[in-house]
């Protein structure tokens, strides 16, 4: 966050982008080509089941190019008030949380769980590990999973994966 | 007082236990995203079988009541509804916790959801066969304008660019059509996935949209989730009791239109509170502050979602038509039970129908004391509970809550996914709440849509079909009272010359 | 290594009887613990009211629990074709629906075939019924064909769903009857009752529980069973009248594929059992089914009957060539 530049407003005849001003337009494309697509694909569908999906697609498209229009007849300009923060933490999340929903069904709930906890934490931890940390937070972690089972499985029985593995 | 009688005869200290134990296993099941009130419910049926019949209806009323309730300790302090219907709670509620008054937001909403939910009950036991009347003059048109109206909200609800929030809305909308079509029968954008034939589910995509995100940035820095101040301030109940004074007419406002658009039975419950919340912005002198941490929009929202429990009762009870899923199940349970629904309600069954209305009474008072309580104690430990720590915890919330939905690991993948998309969409300005708003009311909106063509196109009068009831008119006059208004508005404002306190450009008030 | 071919026999036979003891053994302790019962639908509709009933017996019958859970989406479609994903212990049972796990898999691909849900049981059906309101000026079944003859696809139905019972129902009374009519597809039973309450559709393809349900405000002119329904001795059957029309939503239970057939054998001993129970018959017959009895052994007759049926509906409805 740089404080040089004072936090103004955009003035008028700007249009300040949420962003950078070049995804400021690539997002209207972006809808434009989801809106076409629909609308191709509904070709294919009954009058009845089209006929929604493609006013939908319609209306999209139209917003963004009055969108597109409206930023061409202003000037865009960065938003350099936004946080850089860690996005190697934040990517390692979506990929741990990702990998654990599709080893459930195989490994099976209690074992992907625990696992994923612990991933889970070592990403959302930025100070430095002692271990006396570590170990009560293991076993913090390892009685939330075993509580989250006791509750799910037990108590409204979910039938929760077991595990393709062991299943034999 | 024939209900007085039924209300001392449930009042049994057993009775008064049970309500106790349903009350607060209600609130913390409806405090996990994923677990919803359908759930808790369906699971205490069948304990129910062994019970006393008034024994059974207060424990799953007291249960139902706990759940909605709780939802809103998700929406406030994770930023994540765990039903449709607590999706405006999230607006104020969790830029009030940020900020760090998310122990002042709990006892605010455990204030409003008493009010509303005793006015709700209110209504049920005096109004219920005239409301149900006016449900039954809902038709698939009215639906369709009604669903219309709800997407108009659009305008009032974006921040920053309305044609983003438009944008936003057509994506869910389209995200709606995935599957098989009710109507028409077509398989819909599934690419020939067998994962999608079912449907994006609309819970599970509550928790990606709106909870994923939270995750994504709490892990990029290391900051505090909430703010925390030094001093310890207590539940804040009497800075709550001012405050919920000051809001009077917003609670019995909110309440009321809660009470009104839930007796819709399907679309009712998810808009009641959106309306509301709407309202109270509109009403209010400082629109502007809403969606930054406006205690009044916390009441509305809350006030009008608690009244959906007894408003949702009407067309369960008196039509046998119910309004909601936990609905259903209550009247399944009932049904079992050898209760009948329709004219008897009030006659032969009304020892049954007037303990189990009792029997929500009890259950919202029981709200005040226990809702303050664990909400404190859910507060405490969102705040205290180390980031290493709650970082795992609320994603396991997030992934099991999905998969317990309908236990399904696609559906968990699906939400992952459209977490990460909203994520991305709101960091390019396209706020995840309109694209919430088209995936609730696209079915509503096709239905009524197709069906009311269908009507139409056997009737051989079109036009006056979507345009001809008293009913469909109002709803569009109120449409386009709602996207103009606040462009008048802001006219208005300009020509006074006070151009400063709104803004030159919308977008500059982001 | 040379291994006597009697050896082999001998061992083989030995190691079928020995298999055959367990899982008599297996069969005679069945369920040794809670049995989970899969609802394809969501709550508050007819599988769930009747699932219902059913869990209060199957835990006299047994001593363990019939867990009920919902698994809605795609008319059923993601329900069924998780079945096969369960464990196939006799411990996880599925709501089957008729016509619906026919005429779901046969124009496209719904992630499962009608072969691959392993019926056990098909205990009541809900026979298709046409319905107006009470101050409706349709009295009997020729009122309303009457006015169908007169102006053509004017007269408007309510009904659950497309290519659904109700549907099929509606598409077969049309050329049965020779008339066009407009038939409307609601999400639901629940909300195809609301708009025939409301006035909206004249009348509605419904079935003999939405009467019973609804009995102070909604009477129906024809039912398409083979006898009329106990409940309703004045109300005609299609046969009756001159239609050859006997049908309805027929719901039984189901186990994924490779179930033992002992266990499937004693599954379909409960639930007769807990059809045979008097009360349970009072209860179902109060909310307008009928109750059939198809146990294990009848299934393969049934589903064939059945199949011939709907194929031929659906060819009409233009599902398939």
């Amino acid at each position: 966050m740089s404080d040089a530049m004072p936090k103004a407003r955009a003035s008028r005849g700007e249009i300040r982008a949420a962003c950078s001003a070049r995804a400021e337009y690539l997002l209207p494309l972006l809808f434009i080509a989801l809106g076409s697509l629909c609308f191709w694909q509904a070709r294919d569908m009954s009058q009845l089941g089209a006929v929604f999906p493609m006013t939908i697609a319609a209306v999209m498209i139209l917003a963004s190019v009055l969108r597109l229009l409206q930023l061409t007849l202003h000037r865009v300009i960065d938003n350099i008030e936004r946080h850089q923060d860690s996005t190697p933490r934040r990517v390692l999340l979506v990929v741990a949380m990702a990998v654990w929903a599709l080893l459930m069904p195989w490994a099976g709930f209690l074992l992907t769980g625990l696992a994923s906890f612990v991933t889970l934490m070592l990403i959302a931890q930025h100070d430095a590990w002692t271990s006396k940390r570590l170990v009560s937070y293991l076993i913090a972690g390892a009685v939330l999973v075993a509580c989250f089972y006791g509750l799910f499985a037990l108590l409204l029985n979910v039938p929760l994966p077991v595990g393709r593995w062991f299943m034999g | 007082m024939e209900i007085l009688t039924y209300a001392l005869g449930a009042l049994s200290p057993v009775n008064l236990g049970l309500a106790v134990i349903g009350v607060a296993s209600g609130i913390i099941i409806g405090a996990l995203p994923g677990l919803s009130a359908t759930m808790a419910v369906a699971v205490l049926v069948p304990v129910t079988f062994g019970m006393a019949p008034e024994s059974a209806l207060i424990m799953l009323g007291a249960i139902y009541t706990g759940a909605i309730y709780g939802g809103s300790y998700s929406a406030i302090l994770v930023n994540t509804p765990g039903t449709p219907s607590a999706i405006a709670t999230t607006f104020d509620g969790f830029p009030m916790a940020k900020r760090g008054d998310g122990d002042l937001a709990v006892t605010l909403s455990t204030l409003a959801s008493v009010a509303g939910g005793l006015i709700g009950v209110l209504a049920l036991l005096t109004l219920a066969p005239l409301l149900a009347q006016v449900a039954l003059s809902f038709g698939p048109v009215e639906y369709f304008w009604l669903a219309i109206f709800g997407l108009t909200l659009i305008s009032a609800l974006s921040e920053g660019s309305t044609l983003k929030g438009f944008i936003g809305a057509g994506f869910g909308l389209l995200l709606s059509t995935i599957g098989v079509a009710v109507v028409g029968g077509d398989t819909r954008y599934t690419f020939g996935s067998q994962v999608l034939l079912g449907g994006i589910e609309t819970v599970s995509a509550l928790i990606g949209l709106y909870c994923i995100p939270v995750l994504i940035d709490l892990v990029a820095t290391p900051e505090a989730h909430l703010k925390v101040d030094a001093e310890q301030r207590g539940i804040r109940l009497r800075e709550g009791l001012g405050l919920a004074w000051l809001g009077k007419f917003n609670l019995f406002r909110s309440a009321s239109i809660g009470t009104l658009v839930a007796i819709l039975p399907g679309a009712g419950g998810s808009i009641a509170s959106l309306v509301s919340y709407s309202e109270a912005r509109r009403a209010s002198r400082q629109p502007q502050t809403f969606g930054k941490g406006n205690p009044q929009g916390v009441l509305a929202t809350e006030a009008a979602n608690n009244a959906t429990v007894g408003g949702g009762f009407i067309p369960t009870l008196v039509l046998g038509i119910p309004g909601t899923p936990p609905d259903a199940v209550i009247l399944g349970a009932l049904l079992v039970q050898g209760f009948r629904t329709g004219p008897e309600l009030f006659t032969t069954n009304a020892s049954i129908t007037y303990t189990f209305i009792a029997g929500l009474f009890l259950a919202t008072c029981l709200l005040l004391p226990l809702g303050l309580f664990i909400g404190r104690y859910a507060f405490k430990s969102i705040i205290t509970i180390p980031k290493a720590l709650l970082v795992p915890t609320i994603a396991f919330m997030t992934v099991i809550g999905t998969y317990a939905i309908r236990n399904s690991i696609s559906d968990v993948v699906i939400m992952l996914t459209l977490g990460v998309a909203g994520w991305l969409l709101n960091r390019y300005g396209f706020r995840p709440s309109p694209i919430v708003l088209g995936l609730i009311l696209g079915p509503i909106a096709e239905q009524g849509f197709v069906q009311g063509f269908l009507m139409g196109r056997a009737s051989g009068a079109m036009f006056t079909t979507f345009f001809g009831g008293p009913i469909s008119l109002t709803i569009i006059a109120l449409s386009v009272v709602s996207v103009f208004y606040p462009i008048v508005k802001e006219r208005l404002a300009r020509r006074r010359g006070d151009p400063g306190s709104l803004g030159s450009h919308k977008e500059a008030s982001s | 290594m040379r291994i006597s071919r009697s050896t082999v026999f001998a061992t083989a036979l030995g190691m079928a009887v020995a298999a055959g003891f367990m899982t008599q053994a297996v069969a005679d302790e069945f369920p040794s613990k809670d049995v989970q019962y899969v609802i394809p639908f969501g709550p508050g509709g007819e599988s769930d009211i009747s699932a219902r009933l059913q869990q209060k017996y199957f835990e006299e019958i047994t001593g363990e629990q019939l867990v009920i859970q919902y698994m809605p989406g795609g008319g059923g479609a993601v329900a069924w074709s998780q079945l096969s994903d369960m464990p196939a212990d006799g411990h996880a049972i599925m709501g089957s629906n008729m016509p619906h796990i026919i005429l779901k898999p046969m124009d496209k691909d719904v992630g499962f075939a009608t072969e691959g849900i392993k019926n056990f049981y098909y205990f009541h059906y809900s026979p298709d019924a046409i319905i107006v309101r009470n101050d409706s000026p349709f009295e009997t079944l020729d009122d309303l064909i009457q006015a169908a003859d007169d102006a053509p696809g004017t007269v408007t139905f309510s009904g659950s769903g497309t290519y659904s019972a109700n549907d099929v129902a509606h598409t077969r009374f049309q050329q049965l009857a020779d008339v066009t009519t407009t038939y409307i597809p609601f999400k639901g039973t629940g909300a195809a009752v609301t708009a025939l309450l409301g006035g909206q559709v004249q009348a509605e393809w419904g079935y003999t529980t939405v009467a019973a349900n609804h009995q102070d405000k909604l009477r129906m002119l024809a039912v398409a069973a083979e006898e009329r329904h106990p409940m309703f001795p004045d109300v005609p059957t299609f046969k009756e009248l001159g239609y050859d029309m006997v049908g309805g939503a027929y719901r039984g239970m189901a186990v994924p594929e490779g179930t033992p057939v002992e266990i499937q054998q004693r599954l379909s001993d409960i639930f007769q059992q807990i059809n045979q129970n008097p009360a349970f018959q009072q209860k179902m017959q109060d909310l307008g089914f009928v109750l059939i009895d198809v146990p294990l052994e009848e299934m393969p007759e049934f589903m064939a009957e059945q199949r011939r049926v709907y194929e031929e509906t659906a060819r009409e409805l233009g599902l398939i060539d």
